[in-house]
This record gives structure tokens, C-alpha cells and sequence, in this order.
């Protein structure tokens, strides 16, 4: 059941928001848990297992967290409850999305060295959001450990917490300590909240169906061209950079909507990427709930940027690299956080000289500003790049291409994706210079303006959309 | 206070609708060159004639284009021998992408396995039933066509006793509604279509059968005369066609069902009644194999040739796009079957000058010695065992599948 499927949004939605605006607190947050069940169960109910069996357990680790904290037992006696929470769902995880690959991978190198290891392959079918669903519930029990979040007494409501369905399948990852007081304490819902919501709604939608549906197929055929040239590969590219953000965001503003309407609220998750003038600019930037996870979780408890130049790069390798091979388990997936990685590393060290430099040339601002904006969108762009690949044949071939960048290039393509995103880059503009997200709360804009403005989103969402497609994120 | 909130929300109402409407417009304007302020629908394309009704000379809506005698299709190329193609909406085309209707993919075939050019033109009308001799006399004088490929539509027939052949014609007003003037219509109905899931489009259909049928009577299946009336309209037409040295190619009525009705063809055949609320869905196929026999009875009485689409074109999505209308592929089929009886046709006419290119088959066995005998089997099933030409259908198949 997709957000942008006609059984989601004229069955499943409004009957859900139906029944929630009349039921009490307890009664919504039952109800809640049965709408997630059976959204989730539209897949495959069996989806639901692992799902049961990560929150059963977590909700009990924490539990006996609480007790030991209480009863001031060791640390170390806390330690193994935590231990087990992550081994259970890092191997939960692991098994699913990560035995396949490993083995696969295993057995080749074995081969190629002569060896023949004998190590079989599963037919394994991927719980659908489980690298989600996992840090969520990670996040928890970390949390309760560290002392910064108690232990809740209802299961079913830590269980509504992962389960929630707007941002169960593709995020944002709500850490517990955010969502679960808002479905512990009653909820108010304002006009504000739900005009709020349903523009964020609309304006999800309009890049998801509007612009990366339409740019889906551009993409898929420029990266299924088996010689592609230069001009290919730079459409391709330049097209999947808004397809992704565009879906992904798209996504994330559809289930932030819904969650606002229905009086909850998450958490921010994009914040004008492609506007990022640096690396670590664009990683505060980009799927900040997961870039926030990896720092919170896993970066800074590496060391962080505590104990060296040598540490801090390793820690940010290591960082990256996982959260690579959290969107899939694919050697371009590795390579694209490695990529990133490096980009990170690139920038600390050469950030400084190039401070220097702009106060030396005396660069205006606006278009020191720029020319950073530019450079690190390129950047971002070839990463993509590296993310999109399907083989690394494909991403070799592709990266030699971009020696002669304008080669075979199909102009009218290139124009055709550039008016798709332009009503995305003025939105854009609007945002960045105002600082106001919400279109709707813009003063100066005449009111009649904004309904104009949104009728004509309206319409290019009902009538100009493309082929519906799944949601890119949905395979992490 | 109260009015004031009222009226502004109707003013907003009005807004959103108006935005609407102009963005309909604007995306017409730029994407099919569609006037910005005038009148815009398939309904354009038609106005009442004497006849009935007629094209209107390069009128376009949409995928849709009529050539400058009021045809679909392309201008008629001189010196070319000409094929009218004559039916309802299945040959006038629907669903097909543009210039994939069957009378463009004959025509496409017939050029590209005959020594000889020809123009397949559509006069095809939707709704219309082939009675209207008076309005195929009229093409047949102004292309001086030497083949008509008639494609009836039973359905027309539906609720009518006597042969339209004969009776005087009166002019036929495209039917009116507030789409012609409002372009969002147009638009929304094709997107609910989308849109809606199946399930809720037959939930829909049935209340809206429910209360077309409430007070009419409606019948189990259609009387004879109504067969009767097809049928003499068949002979009128061969008559008036081979009046003017022509040759009729009947065709018999394919449809979705094939010969036979699924529990899962409900949806499709309650959509099909919509149409024709009178006759029961059990009616239909009836309708159908009575109204199939009678045109191969026509056919075999008269010696003229014979296309049995009826029982070539298999049965399901991958052909129709709905219950009667073909999708690329039916459209494809229809034209690869229709060209043998033309090309056979028009081989023996001309039997010292052959159409049909010699065909060599690739292990270099075959070649165009079937043409020596009459390949073309008259008021007989095309596909029969002895069936006319198979190095012809299979030369066709190819041309098709490049």
C-alpha cells in the first residue's frame, strides 16, 4: 500500500483519519497500532514477525535496564542487556539484508584465490524497512541505557512507536526519545497543525509524482544504456539527483503530513540539501535523522573527532562506510559512503586553506558562496552516481564517459528535466532566502496568490504525473 | 459574519476551479496546440451532415487528426489503390497510440508486402451503423476506392428492427455536455478512470446501470429482427460497393470475450451494457455469434471475401483494450489478417501483374508459388486449415514485429 496509491489515499487514509478524530487518546493509540498492522501487513503479514520479535525484545531490555538502574546494580550487568538488544537486531538486520551479500562475496574471493568454501546462499525475502525499524528501536534501548530516556511501561505504546505507519517503511528514524512522549501524552491537533500538514502533504506529493516520477524514466534509460557516452551519463546523473531527492523528500514531507494531522510531529529530515556549500554542510543537510543516528549512535561512540587528526578521519570512514551499506548490501552502496567519507576527511583538512584563500582574492560573498554551492553540488552529483550504479562495470564505463562530458549529450532531455525542477529550485530559493518552510505562512503574499499557487501544484500532481512508482528509499 | 465566511469560501471554490481550468487549458495549448479559449472535445471532430454525420476536414483533438476530405488519417496520396475501411469506433480507433489504429497498421502492411501502393482511408464513424450506405456512396465517389473493408458493430444494432439501408438520413448532433466547454471534465474522467480501482468502477457502474434501468423494459436477448436488420444492411452495402467496381471485405466482430463469458469478464461486460442498457450481459455475446454468423452468411451467399476476426484475434487484454476496441497489438492483428484477403484479392484481379512480392522463406524453400492457384478463399474462415497464404501471414508477422 503506497502513500501515492489510489487504496492508500481514497481507502485507507481517510478511514483511518475518520475513525482517529472521533476515538480518546487510548482508543487512538490502539487504533494506531491496528491501522500500522494492517498497513505494514498489506505487503506480507509475515513482515510483521521480525518486527514483533525486535520490539518484544527491546521492550523488555529496557525494561530490565530501568530495573538495574534502579536497584544500582553494575554497569557491566547493564552492559550485557544492551549487548544483546544490539546483537538482536544488528543480527536480525544482518541476517536479512547483509548473509547474502557477505557470503556471495566470500565465496568469490575465495574462488578467485583457488579456494572453494562451500558457503551456501538463502532464498531470503528482505522484511520490508527493517534498516529502519532497526535503528528506531537500537535507539531506544541505547537511550534508556545511557540514562537519557525512561524505560515506558506499555509495550503497545513503544510498539505504536516503531510501528507508526507514516514513518515505518521509509523514515524519517524517529528516535524514541522523540516520539515516544507524543504517544504516551494526549495530542492537540490545531487548524495550524492541520493546515501545516496538508501542505506538507501536497507538496510531498508534488515531488514525488510531479517530478520524480516524471524523471524515473529518463534515469532508468540512461543508465540502462549499455555504451553510455559522456552526454548520457551527465543526464542521467543530473536527472537521478533530483529523482532521488525529490522521491526521498517527497516521502518524508508525505508522512510528516500525515503525522501532523493526526497531531504528532517528526522530525525534519531534509533541509535544502543541494544548497550545502560543504560535506559536512550536506550531512546536516541530507537525511538528517539518519545522519544524526550515525553521529549519536556510532560516530561519537568511535571516539568522534576526539584524539587526533588519524582517529577522527578513521571514525569518519568507518561512519560513512556503514551508513553506505545501510541503504543496501551492493559494493556501489560501500563505495558511495567511502566516497563521502573522503569528501568529509577532504574538508576538514582543506577547509582552513581555502578560507585563506577567498579573504586573499577578496571573493564577494554571494559569489564565494556560490561557487562552493556549485562545487559541492557536483560533487553530490557524482556520488549519485556511484549510488544509481548497478555494476561496477556500469560505474567504471560511466565514470570514464565523463571525460568527455558533453559527448552524445540530448539538449532537449537536459531542458526537459531542467523544467520539471524548476518549479522545485524557485520553491527552493523562496525557502532558503525567507527561512520559512511552509509556503502558506509567507507574509507578503497575497492570499489569492498562495491558492492560485497551489491549484496549479494541483493540477500537475492529478494530471501531469508520471507512471506511478514505488518509493526509491522502500528497498533500504 | 456567517455570509461573509460563506462567500469566501465559494470565491476560494471558485478559484481553485478556475486555476484549474486555466492550467488545463495552458497544458492543451502547449502540448496539442489546442485553442486557448475555444471549444476543445472529441466532439469537434464530427458535425451533423445530411448523411448523418461527417469528419470535419482537419479538425484535431488530442491523438486524433482528420485529413482534409474529413477522414482519419493522413492526406490520400494519388496514383495509389485505395481501401476505405469502414466501421464504428473499434475502426476509427480509440485506445491505439497514434497512427496504430488497424487501418494505419493495414495499410503499413499492404505497402510493405505488395508491389503495389496503396492508401487504407478511415472513413469510419464512432456510433455509426453501416446502414448508412449514403455516407460510404459519398466516399466511395470522392476516393474512387477500390476496396471497403466493412467492420460492423453489432452493438449498434441494439433496440432496432428495421435495416437503416434505405431510410432517409437526417443529421446527427454530436452529443453536448458541459465538457465541451470545460476541459477539466474531459481531464478528470480520464484520470478517475486511472485512478479508481477496478473494484469501485464496477461498484459505480452497477448503481449507475441500476438506475438507467429502473422502468425500462429490458430484454434477455435480441429479437431476430434485429439480426435481420444487419443483415440487409450487409447486402445493401455489398451492393452499393460492387455497384461502383469495388470490392466489400467483410469482417466479423471481435470482441474481448471472445467465445465465451469468464466469471472475471462481469466488470467488463457490465461496462460494455452501460452503453446499451436494455440488453440483459447475458445478451451480448449472443448478440455477437448471431450477428458473426449472419455476416458469414452474407459473405458466402455473395462470393466476397472474408475476414474471421471473430475467431482470429485471440481473446483478452493483450488485443482489446476494452470490450470491443482494439490496444497496438489487437489493432496489429487485425491489420495482419485483413491484408491477406485484400493482397489475394487484388492478385487474381490483376492475375498477369502480381501484387504480392515473391516471398522466400529463410531456409530459401517457399517463394510466391502459392499464387498460382487462388490463395483467396471466398464467404470462407481465413484461418482454415487451407487457409489462404501462410507465407504471407508469416512475411506479415514480421513486418509487424520490426
Amino acid at each position: 500500500m503506497l502513500f501515492n496509491s489510489a487504496v492508500f489515499l481514497l481507502g485507507f487514509l481517510p478511514f483511518v483519519l475518520l475513525v482517529y478524530y472521533r476515538l480518546p487518546h487510548r482508543g487512538q493509540n490502539a487504533f494506531l497500532v491496528l491501522a500500522s498492522c494492517v498497513f505494514y501487513a498489506s505487503w506480507d503479514w509475515r513482515f510483521l514477525l521480525p518486527l514483533l520479535f525486535t520490539t518484544s525484545l527491546d521492550y523488555w531490555v529496557a525494561a530490565r535496564l530501568e530495573a538495574e538502574l534502579v536497584s544500582g546494580k553494575s554497569p557491566a550487568s547493564r552492559k550485557k542487556y544492551l549487548l544483546l538488544s544490539i546483537l538482536a537486531n544488528l543480527g536480525l538486520l544482518g541476517f536479512f539484508k547483509y548473509f547474502n551479500f557477505f557470503a556471495q562475496s566470500a565465496v568469490q574471493l575465495a574462488q578467485s584465490l583457488g579456494f572453494d568454501i562451500g558457503l551456501r546462499t538463502f532464498e531470503i525475502v528482505l522484511p520490508l524497512a527493517i534498516s529502519f525499524y532497526t535503528f528506531q528501536a537500537l535507539s531506544y534501548t541505547i537511550d534508556v541505557y545511557r540514562g537519557e530516556l525512561h524505560a515506558t511501561k506499555s509495550f503497545w505504546d513503544f510498539f505504536l512507536a516503531v510501528l507508526y505507519f507514516p514513518h515505518l517503511i521509509a523514515g524519517p528514524i524517529q528516535r524514541a526519545s522523540s516520539l515516544l512522549p507524543q504517544v504516551i501524552n494526549p495530542r492537540r491537533i490545531s487548524r495550524t497543525q492541520v493546515l501545516e500538514g496538508l501542505q506538507l502533504i501536497g507538496w510531498g506529493f508534488f515531488k514525488k509524482v510531479f517530478i520524480a516520477d516524471n524523471l524515473a524514466p529518463i534515469v532508468d534509460a540512461a543508465f540502462a544504456n549499455p555504451t553510455p557516452s559522456g552526454g548520457i551519463t551527465v543526464l542521467g546523473v543530473y536527472a537521478f539527483t533530483f529523482q532521488i531527492y525529490c522521491d526521498f523528500s517527497g516521502y518524508t514531507d508525505i508522512a510528516r503530513g500525515i503525522a501532523k494531522i493526526m497531531g504528532f510531529d517528526f522530525v525534519l529530515n531534509f533541509r535544502l540539501p543541494y544548497f550545502a556549500t560543504n560535506p559536512s554542510d550536506f550531512w546536516r543537510r541530507w537525511h538528517i535523522s539518519l545522519s544524526t543516528w550515525l553521529r549519536d549512535y556510532l560516530y561519537k561512540p568511535l571516539g568522534g573527532n576526539r584524539g587526533g587528526e588519524l582517529k577522527t578521519n578513521r571514525n569518519l570512514i568507518v561512519t560513512m562506510v556503514l551508513g553506505g551499506l545501510w541503504h543496501g548490501a551492493a559494493w556501489n552502496f560501500i563505495i558511495w559512503g567511502f566516497y563521502h567519507g573522503i569528501l568529509l576527511i577532504v574538508h576538514r583538512t582543506a577547509e582552513p586553506t581555502l578560507q585563506r584563500l577567498a579573504e586573499r582574492l577578496a571573493i564577494a560573498p554571494w559569489l564565494w558562496w556560490l561557487i562552493r554551492v556549485a562545487v559541492m553540488f557536483s560533487l553530490t552529483c557524482y556520488g549519485w552516481l556511484l549510488f544509481r550504479a548497478t555494476s561496477l562495470e556500469q560505474l567504471v564505463a560511466m565514470t570514464i564517459s565523463l571525460n568527455h562530458p558533453l559527448m552524445g549529450i540530448d539538449w532537449r532531455a537536459m531542458a526537459e528535466v531542467t523544467l520539471l525542477i524548476a518549479p522545485l529550485i524557485l520553491v527552493q530559493i523562496i525557502q532558503a532566502r525567507t527561512q520559512e518552510m511552509f509556503f502558506m505562512k509567507l507574509v507578503g503574499v497575497p492570499v489569492f496568490a498562495k491558492i492560485i499557487a497551489c491549484s496549479f501544484m494541483l493540477y500537475l500532481i492529478v494530471f501531469m504525473g508520471g507512471q506511478p512508482q514505488s518509493f526509491v528509499y522502500f528497498q533500504f | 459574519m456567517r455570509l461573509k465566511i460563506y462567500l469566501r469560501i465559494i470565491g476560494c471554490a471558485l478559484l481553485v476551479v478556475l486555476t484549474l481550468e486555466l492550467s488545463a487549458r495552458i497544458e492543451d495549448y502547449f502540448r496539442e496546440d489546442a485553442p486557448l479559449l475555444g471549444k476543445y472535445s472529441i466532439n469537434t471532430l464530427f458535425r451533423p451532415a445530411p448523411t448523418g454525420r461527417e469528419g470535419v476536414p482537419a479538425s484535431r483533438f488530442g491523438k486524433w487528426k482528420m485529413n482534409s476530405l474529413g477522414y482519419r488519417g493522413p492526406e490520400v496520396v494519388g496514383g495509389q489503390v485505395n481501401v476505405l475501411a469502414f466501421g464504428a469506433s473499434e475502426t476509427f480507433g480509440l485506445y491505439e497510440s497514434k497512427n496504430h489504429e488497424f487501418p494505419r497498421m493495414l495499410e503499413k502492411i499492404l505497402n510493405e508486402t505488395s508491389t503495389r501502393r496503396f492508401n487504407v482511408i478511415n472513413i469510419a464513424l464512432p456510433g455509426i451503423r453501416i446502414g448508412r450506405v449514403s455516407y460510404l456512396e459519398q466516399a466511395l465517389e470522392s476516393t474512387n476506392a477500390k476496396y471497403v473493408v466493412v467492420y460492423p458493430s453489432p452493438a449498434n444494432y441494439i433496440g432496432t428492427e428495421t435495416p437503416f439501408c434505405g431510410q432517409a438520413s437526417m443529421p446527427v448532433e454530436s452529443p453536448r455536455g458541459p465538457g465541451e466547454w470545460i476541459r477539466l471534465f474531459g481531464k478528470l474522467d480520464q484520470q478517475a478512470k486511472k485512478l479508481i480501482p477496478p473494484e469501485l468502477q464496477a461498484l459505480l457502474r452497477s448503481l449507475v446501470l441500476w438506475s438507467s434501468t429502473r422502468g425500462l423494459q429490458t430484454m434477455k436477448r435480441v429479437p431476430e429482427e434485429t439480426i435481420d436488420s444487419l443483415g440487409k444492411d450487409l447486402v445493401c452495402i455489398a451492393d452499393a460497393v460492387q455497384r461502383r467496381g469495388a470490392t466489400p471485405v467483410f469482417v466479423t466482430h471481435a470482441t474481448i470475450f471472445g467465445d465465451r463469458i469468464d466469471e472475471r469478464d462481469q466488470a467488463m461486460l457490465q461496462a460494455w451494457r452501460r452503453f446499451y442498457p436494455a440488453l440483459h450481459e447475458d445478451g451480448f455475446l449472443d448478440l455477437e455469434k448471431r450477428a458473426n454468423e449472419r455476416i458469414r452468411s452474407v459473405a458466402n451467399q455473395r462470393g466476397l471475401p472474408l475476414v474471421d476476426a471473430a475467431n482470429a484475434i485471440p481473446r483478452g487484454p493483450t488485443h482489446f483494450a476494452d470490450f470491443v476496441h482494439f490496444t497496438d497489438k489487437g489493432a496489429a492483428t487485425m491489420g495482419q489478417i485483413i491484408a491477406p484477403a485484400i493482397v489475394c484479392d487484388a492478385n487474381r484481379v490483376e492475375a498477369t501483374r502480381p501484387l504480392l512480392k515473391p516471398y522466400a522463406a529463410p531456409d530459401g524453400s517457399g517463394g510466391a508459388t502459392r499464387n498460382a492457384e487462388d490463395p483467396c478463399p471466398r464467404g470462407r474462415i481465413e484461418e482454415s486449415a487451407e487457409g489462404p497464404n501462410p507465407e504471407l501471414l508469416s512475411q506479415m508477422t514480421r513486418i509487424l514485429r520490426r
